[in-house]
């Protein structure tokens, strides 16, 4: 091993190695980045009306939003990074009574208004048969 | 010696560089997912092509296809079904093919099921307000014997004329209702659709009725980076929970049949309370999966989950297996080929098929 390094190094010159260094860097300068991203997926929520995106809301801050379906007014209140539906038109009320949702992959879903709010991000699994 | 050895350095990293800008082009894949709200519930289209422009035709195509096909399939609506419902008792009704094709399909069910899965039910399902429109109306009632009872003793035959391809009801109180089936049909139609294209892989999910493929295996040089669709099984009892996931290598699909769909509870007043995924103390559940021989909801399983080949088959199995309950449930999976199951019973139990005895689900429900 020390042989191998030996004559390696003697065929490298200073510019070899700060190229290599260089590159070494790079690629370590790029992982917290990757990393990032997948941690700011998290603090997004995506609501949808029919399937297209009405609502691209940041998970910083505490207010209302209201979306106007077919059955009427879906009020989506975020607080502390979390989200939830304080109120939808539907009398089986599935979508309030999901409570708060934070984590990437989550969704909670107002079927008679038509309206999903979804945390992207990969949740581990691609789908739910249900 | 110095000059052709550095020569070969720069060489070197050259192709170092080269190959890292080839790999990073090949791992790359584009994933187009679209979701609308059709069939009374969303409908999503994942796809994952390594053109992103060919990804999004495909899925823009099937998208119009299964509105199309959606439409096709109501059963008040303006199209062939909706014809066959008002006039089929006192006339031969011309069907549209897909229409047609899943009648014979439904037809074909009922029969290997022994009557467990019954399309023409339409009015007894009503009785108990399962309507279409339920998510909407979302309120139940209980119908009494006497409304019943002459509707599960009627004879409900469907004359079909494959030649022709016209329909004819033997009596005006069938209601055909295709929900149990052309669900999974449109899933199909739309996967043949997104086949066509040349997907790499895709999954359609219709509400929890899915279907995936994964034809061709990203490949980064000579790794191929082969990834399982990860699919979850709903937990009936608990909304936020999952059974287990299943590992879905190729082309599968997958349906659910439970009482926490479309249900609502009783207490011993009949007074009426909303449907929800966990049990009320003291209350009875009634959902929307009725035994056409009882015209009562159909007791002993309360989820069944379906594996098999097309999203159709696994859709009309579902409810099939619920119905007939845990015994003659598994003996019909195990006697389809291809077919698998996940049935949980009333006392908590899961049972699997015996092909799917190597996956890792718990035995009770956590």
């Amino acid at each position: 091993m020390r042989e191998l390094l030996r004559t390696v190094s003697r065929y490298l010159t200073w510019g070899d190695y700060l190229v290599i260094a260089l590159v070494l860097l790079g690629t370590a300068a790029t992982i917290p980045l990757l990393h990032q991203t997948a941690e700011a997926s998290g603090r997004w929520a995506i609501v949808r009306l029919d399937g297209q995106i009405v609502h691209q809301l940041s998970l910083a801050q505490d207010y209302e939003v209201t979306v106007t379906g077919p059955a009427g007014e879906t009020v989506i209140q975020v607080q502390n990074g979390r989200v939830r539906v304080l109120r939808s038109p539907g009398a089986q009320e599935i979508c309030m009574r999901q409570g708060w949702i934070h984590k990437p992959g989550q969704v909670l879903i107002c079927l008679p208004n038509h309206v999903t709010i979804e945390i992207p991000g990969d949740s581990g699994v691609d789908a739910i048969s249900r | 010696m110095r000059r052709t050895l550095s020569v070969l350095k720069i060489f070197i990293f050259i192709v170092l560089a080269l190959s890292l800008v080839f790999l990073y082009l090949q791992g790359r894949v584009a994933v187009v997912q679209e979701e609308h709200y059709l069939l009374g519930t969303y409908f999503r289209i994942k796809a994952q092509s390594r053109s992103h422009d060919q990804a999004q035709r495909a899925v823009h195509e099937a998208l119009a296809e299964a509105k199309r096909l959606s439409e096709e399939f109501s059963r008040i609506g303006a199209g062939s079904l909706g014809a066959l419902n008002r006039y089929g008792a006192s006339e031969s009704v011309r069907l549209s093919d897909d229409v047609f094709t899943v009648l014979e399909a439904a037809e074909r069910y009922r029969e290997l099921s022994g009557g467990a899965f019954d399309h023409t039910i339409g009015k007894i399902v009503d009785l108990w307000g399962f309507t279409q429109d339920w998510d909407r109306a979302g309120v139940g009632r209980i119908p009494s014997a006497d409304e019943l009872q002459p509707l599960v003793e009627e004879p409900r035959q469907i004359s079909l004329d494959t030649t022709a391809k016209t329909a004819r009801l033997s009596s005006p109180n069938i209601e055909v209702d295709l929900g149990g089936i052309a669900k999974g049909y449109i899933v199909d139609r739309v996967v043949e659709i997104l086949k066509k294209h040349e997907l790499d892989s895709a999954l359609v999910d219709a509400g929890g009725n899915i279907r995936v493929f994964n034809d061709r295996p990203r490949k980064v040089l000579w790794f191929e980076d082969r990834r399982p669709f990860r699919i979850g099984v709903q937990h009936p009892r608990d909304e936020s929970k999952i059974l287990g996931v299943l590992e879905i290598w190729g082309d599968h699909a997958l349906a659910t049949s439970g009482d926490y769909q479309r249900c609502f509870f009783a207490d011993a007043l009949k007074n009426i309370f909303p449907c929800r995924y966990a049990d009320e103390p003291d209350k009875i559940r009634y959902h929307h999966i009725i035994d056409p021989k009882t015209g009562q909801p159909a007791r002993g399983l309360i989820s069944t989950t379906i594996l098999a080949p097309t999203a159709m088959e696994a859709d009309a199995l579902s409810t099939a297996v619920f119905v007939l309950g845990e015994q003659k449930g598994l003996a019909l999976i195990e006697s389809l080929p291809n077919v698998e199951g996940i049935l949980v019973t009333d006392n908590g139990r899961i049972v699997v098929s015996s092909g799917l005895k190597d996956i890792n689900f718990p035995t009770e429900l956590p």
